[in-house]
C-alpha cells in the first residue's frame, strides 16, 4: 500500500510541475519574448486563467504527502525551513504579479509587475530543481529523522552538505531550462503570429540546452547517489524510465518540427513525468536518503503503518476524477488559440 | 531573547488571523452573489449588474485569500513538524480533501463566473455561481474539521509508537464539535459579507451615487445581515458556548472570567480580569444569567477556574477574556443595528435615513474584528493544549529550528503582508470608486419591477 501511495504522491507532484511548470516558464519567457504591451497581454492570457488551478496541485500534493508520509513531510519541511518559507514568499509575489497588472494602466507600474513576475518565476524554477536535487542527494538526517541544512557550505558533496552545492545547482539549472522549454512549447500551442514564432525559435535553443543538462544531471545523479546505482543494477528494466524520458524529449523536438504543437507539448509533459519517476525509481524505497544509510527515511518508516491508507483511496480516486472533469471544463472553455488581435480587446 | 515556541505560535497566529480576514469576506459574498444571480435568473436585470460589481471585490479578496492561505499549509510542516509527525495521517486527510474537493472547484468556477457570462447561458452561469459558493463553503468545512480535531479529537487511537492512527474518517468528518463550529463560523462570514455590502452601498447612498442599484443591494444585504446576526447568537452562539462548557470546561470558565465556583453564577458583561486576586475588577454582572444560559436553571452551580489545576489554565487569560467579550459585545450590536435598519427598510425609509447609513458605513471593520476575536477565543482558550487534553502545544512545534530563523520569517511575513494590505486597500478603493455599471439602459425593466 505504501508503494501505491508513493506512486500517487509522485504523480501529484509531477502533475504540479507539469502544469505550473509552463506558468513558471512563461513567467520568465514573457519578458524576453514580448516587445510591447499587446504582445505581453497575449502571452499572459495563455496562463492567467490557469495558474491558480495549477497551483492547487501543490496544495493537494502537500495534503496527500501529510496524510500518506507524515514523517517525510515533517522532516523535510522543518529541515528546509528557510528555503521553503522563501518559496512561499515567491509564490505570493508570483501570484500577485500575474493578477494585479490588470488594475494598472501606468506603464511604469506594469513594467514593475512584469519584472517581479520574471524574478519570482525565475527563482522558483531554479529552487524547484535544487530542492529535488537535495532530496535525491540526501541530507544529514539524525536518528530521529531530523536535520537542518545551512544554505551553503563549501559547495561540495560530502559530510557537510549545504542546500546549495554543485550538484543541487546543476539540478536547479536543469529544471529551469526544462521548464523554459516547456513554457515555450505551451506558447507555441496557444498563441499565434509573432509571439508563436519567437517562442518556437526559443524552444529550438532551449531544447538543445535541456538535452545537454538532462544528460549531465542523469550522469551526475548516478555518481552522487549510490542507492541509484544499486537499484538500477538490481533491476535493469528500470532503465526504461530514463530512456523513455529521453525518447519523450526527442519526441517534443520531432513534433515541433512537424508543427504538431499539441503533441510536442504533451511529449514535454511526458518527459517531465518520466524524469521525476526515474528519480523515484532510483531512490525507491527511500523518500529522503540520509548521509548515514541507517537514517534513510523510507516509505515504510515515514508512513503510519495502518490499514486506513487503503480506505482513503475510496475518496481520493473519485476526488481526482472530479478534478479531471473540472480541468476538462476549464481547458475547453479557453480559446484554442489566443490570437494577437483577440488579446487587444481585453 | 524570545523563545522559539512563542515565536512559532505568534507566527501562526499572525498569518492565520491575517489570512482569515479575506476568506470570511469571500465566503459571505459568495452567498450574496448567489442570491443576486438567483434574482437575475428570475428576470431582475439589475441583480446581474450588481453581481458583476460584487464579483470584482470578490476576485480581489479571493486572490489575497489564496496567496495568504498557502503559507498556512506550509507552516504545518515547517513550524509544527512534531504535530505533523504524530498526527499527519489524520490532519492530512481533511487538508488533502480541502485541496481536492474545494480548491479545484473554486479555481475552476471563479474563472468561469468572471469571464463566462457572455459565453454561458443564464442558467449555466447561475449554476457556476452556485458551484463557487459550494467551493468556498466546502473549503470552510474541511478546515473547520481540521481545527475540530485539535479542539475535540475523535476517530483516532494512539499506537505503541505514539503515532495517532485514524480509526474512522466518518467520525472525523462528523465530529460534533465541527458541525456546531462550522455553523457558527459560516454565520460569522455571512455577517462580514452582508455588512461589507451594506457599508459600501451606504457610502454610495450618502454620496448620492449609483442610487438605484445601491438601494436594491441594500434591500438584499440588510435582511441577510439581520438573519445572520441573529443566528450567530441564537442558536449557533448558544450551541457553541454549551459545547465549550461540555468539552473544554477550563476554557469556558476562563473566557467568561468566572474564577470561583458559585451557585447561581452571574454573567459578566464588562469588567477587567485581575489575575493577582483572581477576580473581576469593576464588573457589571447580570445575576444568575450564566447558570441559566449554561444549565437552563437560575441557581445551577457553575464551576470556576480555581477548581481546575493551574497548569491547565490558558496562558493568557486576559486576552482570552477580552476577545470573547469583544466578540459577544459586537455580535449584540450587530443585531441591534441590522434590526433597526431592517425596520426602516420595510418602511422604505432606510435609503434616506442618513444617520443609519452613516452607522452602516462606519460599521465595516467590526465584523472582521468580531470574527477575529472569536477565533482568538477558540485558539487561546485551547491552550496549553495543541490537541485538547492529549498533546501540549510545546510538544507539537518543530524543535530543530533556531529562534532567530523563526523571528526572521515572522518579520518577513509581517513586511510582506503590510505590502499586501497596502495593495488591497488601494485596489479595493479603486473598484469602489469606479462603482457598478449604470442602470440607465434598464429603465423600462426597472419601472416594471419597482417592487424589487
Amino acid at each position: 500500500m505504501e508503494t501505491v501511495w508513493l506512486l500517487l504522491l509522485v504523480f501529484m507532484i509531477a502533475t504540479y510541475i507539469v502544469l505550473d511548470g509552463f506558468d513558471l516558464g512563461i513567467g520568465v519567457l514573457h519578458l524576453l519574448l514580448a516587445k510591447n504591451r499587446a504582445e505581453q497581454k497575449q502571452i499572459m492570457q495563455s496562463i492567467a486563467p490557469l495558474w491558480d488551478g495549477n497551483e492547487v496541485w501543490l496544495i493537494a500534493a502537500g495534503g496527500t504527502m501529510m496524510m500518506a508520509f507524515p514523517g517525510f513531510l515533517s522532516s523535510m519541511f522543518s529541515g528546509f525551513y528557510l528555503p521553503l518559507t522563501m518559496v512561499v514568499w515567491l509564490l505570493i509575489f508570483r501570484a500577485i504579479s500575474i493578477e494585479l497588472p490588470h488594475y494598472f494602466e501606468d506603464s511604469l507600474w506594469v513594467h514593475f509587475w512584469n519584472m517581479m513576475l520574471f524574478v519570482a518565476s525565475g527563482l522558483l524554477i531554479v529552487i524547484l530543481g535544487a530542492a529535488m536535487a537535495n532530496v535525491f542527494r540526501g541530507v544529514p538526517l539524525d536518528a530521529e529523522g531530523n536535520f537542518f541544512e545551512p544554505l551553503w557550505t563549501n559547495f561540495r558533496i560530502g559530510t557537510k552538505t549545504g542546500i546549495l552545492d554543485w550538484y543541487t545547482i546543476l539540478g536547479g539549472i536543469t529544471s529551469a531550462v526544462i521548464l523554459l522549454h516547456h513554457g515555450a512549447l505551451w506558447l507555441g500551442l496557444k498563441t499565434d503570429s509573432v509571439i508563436q514564432q519567437r517562442a518556437l525559435k526559443g524552444a529550438t535553443w532551449l531544447w538543445g540546452i535541456s538535452l545537454a543538462f538532462t544528460a549531465l544531471t542523469f550522469s551526475a545523479s548516478y555518481l552522487v547517489q549510490s542507492h541509484a546505482r544499486e537499484n538500477f543494477a538490481a533491476h535493469p528494466w528500470l532503465m526504461i524510465l530514463p530512456l523513455a524520458a529521453l525518447l519523450a524529449l526527442g519526441g517534443s523536438f520531432l513534433f515541433r518540427k512537424q508543427q504538431r504543437y499539441l503533441a510536442a507539448f504533451l511529449c514535454s509533459a511526458g518527459f517531465i513525468y518520466l524524469f521525476i519517476f526515474s528519480g523515484t525509481a532510483a531512490l525507491y524505497p527511500n523518500l529522503l536518503p540520509g548521509l548515514n544509510p541507517e537514517h534513510h527515511l523510507t516509505i515504510y518508516n515515514t508512513s503510519p503503518p495502518n490499514e486506513k491508507l487503503k480506505t482513503t483511496l475510496w475518496w481520493w480516486i473519485p476526488g481526482i476524477i472530479l478534478v479531471g472533469v473540472y480541468f476538462t471544463i476549464l481547458f475547453r472553455s479557453l480559446p484554442r488559440v489566443i490570437s494577437a488581435s483577440s488579446a487587444e480587446e481585453h | 531573547m524570545l523563545d522559539s515556541l512563542l515565536l512559532h505560535r505568534v507566527q501562526f497566529a499572525f498569518t492565520a488571523s491575517y489570512h482569515y480576514l479575506f476568506p470570511q469576506l469571500t465566503m459571505g459574498l459568495a452567498l450574496l452573489i448567489f442570491i443576486l444571480k438567483t434574482l437575475g435568473l428570475r428576470g431582475h436585470a439589475w441583480a446581474d449588474i450588481a453581481a458583476r460589481f460584487w464579483l470584482k471585490i470578490f476576485g480581489l479578496t479571493f486572490l489575497i485569500g489564496v496567496v495568504t492561505g498557502i503559507p498556512l499549509e506550509f507552516q504545518f510542516g515547517t513550524n509544527w513538524a512534531q504535530l505533523v509527525k504524530s498526527t499527519g495521517s489524520i490532519l492530512g486527510q481533511t487538508l488533502a480533501m480541502e485541496g481536492i474537493f474545494a480548491f479545484f472547484l473554486e479555481s475552476t468556477f471563479l474563472y468561469l463566473l468572471i469571464f463566462g457570462e457572455n459565453k454561458l447561458s443564464k442558467t449555466a452561469h447561475w449554476i457556476v455561481s452556485f458551484l463557487l459558493l459550494a467551493g468556498t463553503w466546502l473549503s470552510g468545512f474541511f478546515i473547520i474539521c481540521t481545527n475540530a480535531f485539535l479542539q475535540h479529537p475523535v476517530g483516532y487511537r494512539i499506537d505503541e509508537n505514539g503515532i495517532y492512527q485514524l480509526t474512522s474518517i466518518w467520525a472525523l468528518l462528523s465530529n460534533p464539535w465541527a458541525i456546531k463550529q462550522y455553523l457558527h463560523t459560516m454565520t460569522g462570514a455571512v455577517i462580514t459579507g452582508s455588512f461589507t455590502m451594506s457599508a459600501i452601498t451606504a457610502y454610495y447612498l450618502l454620496k448620492e451615487e449609483h442610487l438605484e442599484i445601491s438601494r436594491r443591494c441594500l434591500s438584499v444585504s440588510v435582511p441577510v445581515g439581520f438573519l445572520a446576526s441573529v443566528i450567530a447568537a441564537v442558536p449557533t452562539g448558544d450551541w457553541e458556548a454549551k459545547q465549550v462548557h461540555q468539552y473544554q470546561p477550563v476554557k469556558f470558565s476562563a473566557m467568561e472570567g468566572h474564577f470561583h465556583t458559585e451557585d447561581g453564577a452571574g454573567m459578566i458583561l464588562i469588567g477587567q480580569p485581575n489575575l493577582q486576586e483572581l477576580k473581576i475588577d469593576n464588573p457589571i454582572i447580570i445575576p444568575n444569567m450564566l447558570s441559566f444560559l449554561t444549565y437552563a436553571s437560575w441557581n445551577a452551580k457553575v464551576k470556576g477556574l480555581t477548581s481546575y489545576d493551574r497548569d491547565l489554565w490558558p496562558d493568557n487569560i486576559e486576552l482570552l477574556y477580552y476577545s470573547y467579550h469583544i466578540m459577544a459585545g459586537l455580535g449584540t450590536m450587530f443585531i441591534a443595528l441590522m434590526g433597526l435598519s431592517l425596520l426602516f427598510l420595510l418602511k422604505k425609509r432606510l435609503h434616506t435615513n442618513r444617520l443609519l447609513l452613516w452607522l452602516l458605513m462606519l460599521s465595516l471593520p467590526f465584523p472582521f474584528i468580531a470574527n477575529t476575536a472569536g477565533w482568538f477565543t477558540t485558539e487561546i482558550g485551547r491552550q496549553p493544549w495543541l490537541i485538547y487534553g492529549v498533546m501540549k502545544t510545546a510538544d507539537g512545534a518543530s524543535h530543530n529550528i533556531s529562534e532567530g530563523n523563526v523571528l526572521f520569517t515572522l518579520l518577513g511575513f509581517m513586511g510582506l503582508y503590510l505590502l499586501l494590505s497596502v495593495l488591497y486597500f488601494f485596489l479595493a478603493t479603486r473598484i469602489i470608486s469606479q462603482g457598478p455599471e449604470s442602470l440607465e439602459n434598464l429603465q423600462p425593466e426597472l419601472s416594471a419591477n419597482e417592487g424589487a
